[in-house]
């Protein structure tokens, strides 16, 4: 149920990203809204679970960017991989400490891109444009970020409770 | 006969480079050559589409209704029937100006090609960094891979990605993006390509060729895939090296990439391998 749950939001995100924030005044400023979502995963889904999940979004986002195949894949499997490996430091139950380190998540996925831009087409004023767009995405994941990890938190949660409600029907039925 | 450390650490550097290898090899094909592109478009698509409709009816409400809410009790009918009064006006504003929108495409199709297909976007590529949009026509609709796709305006892109009924066009904006074009007044030749900032870059043109700012660029014809005489844009900044054979001419395409609402597919080149049966 709570891979159901995930895909769900990662679908809802998706929408979002393709269809209504781009028409919205920030559309410059707009990240991956996927990458909090990936974090969560990371940090709160098993191995078996959450290696199929972010296949699936890394595959999602693939098809309908027209980015190389197979790099929203790449981006996704390296910040879960790097996730569960920095887990074992940090105290990730702390919902500020886990947005930080998911706008780190952001920086860092919007390097990648630049660097791959900048390999393809070496503009001098792309860089500027870059950094501007980068720090942009940054201060608007600063905001939004924590919301998005916290709704993920609350819906997990009642996840978590709802599985428990029919395990323990199931149990004494 | 490995330690732990050793072995994540040598999987870590396989998985680093086989990453690279791939993205690297996949940046280098052409954006045509991706089969799998269609399937989530397909998938997507539809939801996006609603989604769409459904922002486009919620922002209307928004307007012409909740903009209203905590005025006076005694003037409540009165601004009851102005936000009707409203709601109809910006319903009509709107037809008017898909009329306008939609008249201008009819009398472009009608100049143009007569067999050109209409379709609405219904969303945008998920990074800002790479320039896609997704249509609501696919292969049922006659919209297929190489498709140029066009306004009244100038050249938009090409379709890359077809499902029944959607299809993924990249624009000429996207750095992917490559087109054949000229001076319309020199008829110097060069190729149009996109880059990150939204604009285009007019790349192999010879020094020898005098170029003005504000002189149209228009498709050649030669690349096989959009007819001839179309306009892309305007020439918008020009260096001359002092070395090297070629000029560096920046243009700003006919096209508002970020109003777009309708757009035609013309029919496909007649290369047949880069069309999907149906």
């Amino acid at each position: 149920m709570s891979f159901l749950f995930y895909l769900m939001a990662g679908v809802l995100l998706i929408l979002l990203q393709t269809t209504l924030l781009p028409e919205m005044p920030l559309a410059g400023a707009s990240y991956d809204l996927l990458t909090p979502v990936v974090i969560h995963i990371s940090v709160y889904r098993p191995l078996r679970e959450g290696i199929p999940l972010i296949l699936l979004l890394g595959a999602s986002m693939d098809g309908l960017s027209g980015g190389p195949p197979g790099l929203y894949v790449s981006l996704y499997v390296w910040l879960y991989l790097a996730m569960r490996h920095l887990r074992q430091f940090l105290h990730v139950g702390n919902l500020i400490l886990l947005s930080l380190v998911a706008v780190a998540g952001v920086g860092l996925e919007s390097l990648a891109f630049f660097g791959l831009i900048g390999l393809q087409s070496p503009i001098g004023n792309i860089w500027l444009v870059a950094a501007h767009t980068f720090f942009r995405q940054l201060a608007f994941a600063l905001f939004t970020v924590p919301i998005i990890l916290f709704t993920l938190q609350v819906g997990q949660r009642k996840v978590g409770r709802l599985q428990k409600t029919m395990g323990s029907e199931n149990g004494a039925g | 006969m490995f330690s732990r450390k050793m072995v994540v650490i040598v999987g870590a550097l396989v998985l680093i480079a086989a990453s690279v290898i791939i993205i690297s090899i996949n940046s280098r094909r052409s954006p045509l050559a991706d089969p799998t592109g269609g399937v989530a478009v397909g998938l997507f698509a539809p939801f996006q589409e609603a989604f769409t409709t459904a922002a486009g009816f919620v922002s209307g409400i928004w307007r012409n209704y909740f903009a209203l809410v905590g005025l006076a009790e005694e003037a409540q009918e009165m601004r009851r029937q102005l936000s009707q009064a409203k709601a109809d006006l910006n319903q009509y504003e709107e037809t008017r100006q898909a009329n306008r929108r939609l008249r201008s495409l009819l009398n472009f199709r009608t100049r143009t090609a007569s067999d050109a297909i209409a379709a609405e976007v219904i969303g945008r590529d998920p990074s800002p960094w790479f320039k896609t949009i997704i249509i609501n026509k696919g292969y049922t609709d006659g919209v297929f891979k190489a498709s140029p796709v066009v306004v009244p305006e100038g050249i938009v892109g090409l379709v890359v990605a077809t499902s029944a009924h959607f299809a993924k066009v990249l624009l000429i904006i996207d750095q992917n993006s490559a087109v054949d074009a000229k001076v319309q007044a020199t008829r110097a030749r060069g190729i149009v390509k996109g880059d990150p900032t939204g604009r285009g870059s007019f790349n192999y043109v010879l020094r020898k060729h005098e170029i003005s700012l504000g002189d149209s660029v228009i498709t050649s014809g030669l690349d096989g895939v959009f007819p001839k005489g179309l306009p892309i844009g305007r020439v918008s900044e020009i260096v001359r090296l002092s070395a090297g054979i070629f000029q560096e001419i920046a243009i700003t395409p006919y096209v508002d990439f970020e109003t777009l609402e309708e757009v035609l597919v013309l029919a496909p080149p007649e290369r047949h391998d880069l069309q999907e049966a149906p």
